[in-house]
């Protein structure tokens, strides 16, 4: 057997996978020239020599790798060989997404620790255009239902329910000063939700039809044109049979927010109402007069996105699953301690009003991938303020997020505003690239 | 954790479900390792309220879909509102994948082709 490489990068990392059944430490080293296309006999014993990138661009993988799978044993002649390549490599190490992975691989092991994993704890590096200097930290974000209970609904596609749910969730930076959103919140929620319709009553033979293309399906080779036919023909069967879905829920409320340092601390209890609508079926009204996804339905026209009746690449299609979903809430602010309110001098309880709004939809295509515009906005506000905190801007707090970027590869965020415990707003740029498993 | 896979009907379900709701256009075979993230409802910076009740909408209507056109049934002991909220639960935490999504599911529903 052998195995060929394509590339330097390639080689280096084929030569640093042992030989199966030949442990390096058996086997007399053997230095190998980096030459692109090299055919290595499977078995033989091989090595790499310690100055395989030198004098030229080793990536940021290959290089990793090198670190990682040989140990430190290179490390002295490697830094003297490139000095250049070794900042590189701990700059890599020392990135967030590398730190978020070792700590994800972490998670997963077989330890008390994985239950983890479900709070999503995330390496991140906080920049603001305010505050200057990165600074690292981390997020985390847990939501889990602790309790749910079905209660009956005699219509059809209608889904009722309650249920208690805890959610936590915010961001944590080494350097507090340069947290653009220092606020942390941990509530728990008891919801009556409610979805109604989505789904008009097939009938027995659409349903024969699916089982149909669904074995079509199953037995096409795998990435084949054949599978993605069938899949085509089976959005062409169930879509009509969409229809418009209403959901909604009433819950009640308790919530502990605070800064990262707990200092700025705040009990929140009341009410919140939410409610969503998605128009499946393009054929809906709603669909025709999403006049908020009108801009980018033009968009998306422009970039050949859609695929029309007929087959023709250029049509005007709004979407009705973009409309935003919104919820309200009103809450009962208590215990207030050290928030900017109650260093303004007004440490009474108050009443106020928080309003949500997020919607995602697509913009555009390029080749085989899509770019997604998401928003999110949320204003929360104090009933019957006093004026001496409107005369110092403590009464309201609006903060917004758009995100513009594919389900891979690079994305643009642009955040604005402050959140309660903000004294002033700030706003947040980010250019990134992002990657899943 | 079941190996992604066609024949699993699990799998297949819940990949037909996304597709269907438009929520990822790949092929079955890179969609296993998708992350809810990157599905067309997930959206950055909401607070886990919106996310949790958004997340409950999309299962709400992928519940419609295994149970209404897909002929699936629910497991003995399951009940709707506790099946929407196994599914909300993965939809709601950005990093799970749909393969989980669909170990998930396979938990509350009888994916067994059923003859009518």
């Amino acid at each position: 057997m052998m195995r060929r490489c394509a590339t330097a990068a390639a080689c280096l990392f084929v030569w640093l996978q042992p030989a199966p059944g030949h442990a390096q430490e058996e086997a007399a080293p053997v230095e190998v020239p980096a030459i692109p296309g090299e055919v290595i006999a499977e078995g033989a014993p091989v090595t790499v020599p310690c100055t395989v990138v030198e004098g030229e661009k080793a990536d940021l993988v290959s290089v990793t790798n090198f670190l990682l799978l040989r140990g430190l044993d290179c490390v002295e002649s490697f830094r003297k060989s490139t000095e250049e390549t070794f900042a590189v490599v701990r700059s890599t190490l020392e990135s967030p997404e590398t730190q978020s992975r070792l700590l994800n691989r972490f998670l997963e092991g077989d330890h008390g620790w994985q239950f983890l994993k479900d709070v999503n704890f995330r390496v991140k590096a906080f920049e603001s255009e305010t505050l200057g200097e990165a600074a690292l930290g981390f997020s985390y974000d847990y939501s889990k239902s602790v309790q749910s209970h079905d209660l009956s609904c005699s219509r059809d596609a209608c889904i009722r329910g309650l249920d208690l749910q805890l959610m936590a969730n915010g961001n944590v930076a080494a350097d507090a000063d340069r947290n653009p959103s220092n606020f942390l919140e941990t509530q728990l929620s008891f919801a009556w939700f409610q979805s109604t319709g989505g789904v008009s009553a097939p009938t027995a033979e659409h349903r024969k039809q699916f089982q149909g293309l669904r074995r079509e399906f199953i037995e096409a080779e795998g990435d084949s044109d054949e599978e993605e036919r069938a899949v085509r023909n089976i959005e062409a069967l169930v879509r009509p049979l969409l229809s418009d879905q209403i959901y909604w829920e009433i819950a009640g409320d308790a919530a502990f927010e605070s800064d990262q340092q707990f200092e700025s601390r705040q009990w929140a209890y009341g009410v919140h109402a939410m409610f969503e609508i998605k128009a499946w079926n393009d054929a809906s009204a709603l669909a025709k007069f999403n006049l908020l996804d009108y801009p980018f339905a033009a968009l998306r026209a422009l970039s050949g996105y859609e695929i029309c009746a007929g087959g023709g690449s250029s049509c005007f299609k709004p979407r009705g699953t973009a409309w935003p979903s919104v919820l309200a809430g009103l809450d009962r602010v208590s215990g207030a301690e050290n928030t900017p309110r109650e260093l303004a001098g007004v440490s009474s309880d108050y009443d106020r009003l928080r309003l949500e709004a997020s919607f995602r939809t697509p913009v555009a295509r390029y080749g085989d991938d899509e770019l997604f515009i998401s928003v999110n906005y949320r204003y929360y506000e104090e009933l019957d303020a006093p004026p001496s905190v409107q005369v110092l801007d403590l009464d309201s707090f609006e903060f917004f997020t758009v995100v513009l970027g594919g389900e891979d590869g690079i994305y643009v965020s642009y955040s604005d505003g402050r959140l309660p415990f903000d004294l002033a707003d700030d706003q947040v740029f980010a250019l990134g690239y992002q990657f899943h498993r | 954790m079941a190996e992604w896979n066609k024949n699993n009907l699990a799998h297949t379900n819940t990949f037909l479900a996304l597709r269907i709701l438009a929520q990822t256009k790949r092929k079955f075979s890179a969609a296993g390792n998708l992350a809810v993230k990157q599905l067309e409802f997930f959206v950055a910076g909401e607070t886990p309220q919106m996310r949790a009740a958004r997340a409950k909408s999309l299962a709400s209507q992928m519940h419609n879909l295994f149970v209404m056109v897909f002929a699936s049934r629910l497991e003995q002991g399951a009940t709707n509102a506790g099946a929407v909220k196994t599914m909300a639960d993965v939809l709601a935490d950005g990093e799970k994948t749909v393969h989980e999504l669909a170990d998930a599911a396979d938990e509350k529903y009888d994916f067994s082709e059923q003859i009518e």
